[in-house]
């Protein structure tokens, strides 16, 4: 009966999202064995529990590791697309009095590109460049916002301005992800088929 | 001088795990050996992260068993020490022995407690 039972389907797609040793299939399924023996031990609730509590596990320390392998590296690419995305569709909407939907479409392609282009230079750390790049944006744009606010304009942030701000900010952080993950995706699947290659020849 | 050779905590324990289980080690069977036997409750990815650091130094050697249902239709990956890895082990071993000689009454205290 505990063999028609599957797993959990979110955090499996948690655990898939998060992998990145070169392990993963063989860790998913000690896990939905493990999953399926505590079925019949323990109960079908107790064995979901279970499960919830080791896909997070299994997800967050690979991503711990591979925040920890070269901290300086990742630090310096996630700045380095930071300042690219910012400052050349700054610029190039200066240099060319560029409409603002055309400057909106420039920034979103500039972080799109730079996830990539950051992403292949930080193979196997894509999810580590993306939560720099998160924690890097918040720690300059916010100090940025609170600085002009009280000292240029001299007044309190107004709460439309704020929450659009945190939008944009949010979407900027949609378009790198994207454009880093994409790469990850890709070359877990380039792994996937090899391995499947290497075991049916 | 240093010898690489000896093992690390954790790389001690896996070995012996492997040792123990013979021709049946793989990550749910290591986990659980953790577990009743040294009451250490490991992740089964960092498990497999300190397999492949083992794997590396050549220590143990990995083969992939055949698929199965429970497992989503995905393969078993079964562990065996290696010649390396058992005289890594019997090194460590020897060193710890070499290191308590003499101690036995100061270890005695304190396991007592």
């Amino acid at each position: 009966m505990s063999e028609l039972l599957k797993p959990p389907a979110v955090p499996s797609a948690i655990l898939i999202f998060f992998a990145s040793q070169p392990d993963f299939p063989a860790v998913a399924g000690d896990i939905s064995e493990e999953f399926h023996q505590r079925v019949q031990s323990s109960g079908a609730k107790s064995a979901k529990r279970w499960y919830w509590r080791e896909a997070f596990r299994n997800a967050l320390a690979p991503t711990w590791r591979e925040l920890r392998r070269t901290p300086v590296r990742t630090t310096s690419i996630a700045f380095g697309c930071y300042l690219v995305a910012t400052l050349v569709p700054v610029q190039l909407t200066l240099a060319f009095n560029m409409r603002w939907i055309v400057m909106v479409a420039l920034n979103f392609t500039a972080l799109l590109a730079m996830g990539w282009i950051g992403a292949k230079l930080l193979p196997g750390r894509e999810w580590a460049l993306a939560l720099t790049f998160a924690v890097m944006t918040v720690c300059l744009t916010l100090p940025a916002m609170w600085y002009a606010f009280t000292f240029a304009f001299k007044q309190a942030v107004p709460v439309r301005f704020l929450a659009a701000m945190i939008g944009a900010q949010a979407l900027r952080q949609v378009f790198f992800w994207l454009g880093s993950l994409w790469v990850r995706y890709v070359n877990n699947r380039k792994h996937s088929s090899i391995v499947s290659a290497a075991k049916s020849a | 001088m240093r010898n690489d050779r000896l093992l690390g905590g954790f790389e001690n324990l896996m070995l012996l795990v492997i040792l123990r289980l013979d021709d049946r080690a793989y990550g749910v069977a290591i986990r659980k050996e953790l577990l009743v036997q040294a009451e250490k409750d490991v992740a089964i990815g960092a498990i497999y992260t300190g397999l492949d650091r083992l794997e590396q130094k050549g220590f143990v050697h990995s083969w992939s068993g055949e698929p199965t249902p429970e497992r989503g239709g995905r393969a078993k990956k079964f562990y065996r020490v290696t010649a390396a890895g058992k005289r890594a082990l019997q090194e460590t071993h020897r060193a710890v022995r070499r290191l308590s000689a003499g101690l036995e009454g100061s270890l005695t205290t304190c396991l007592s407690f």
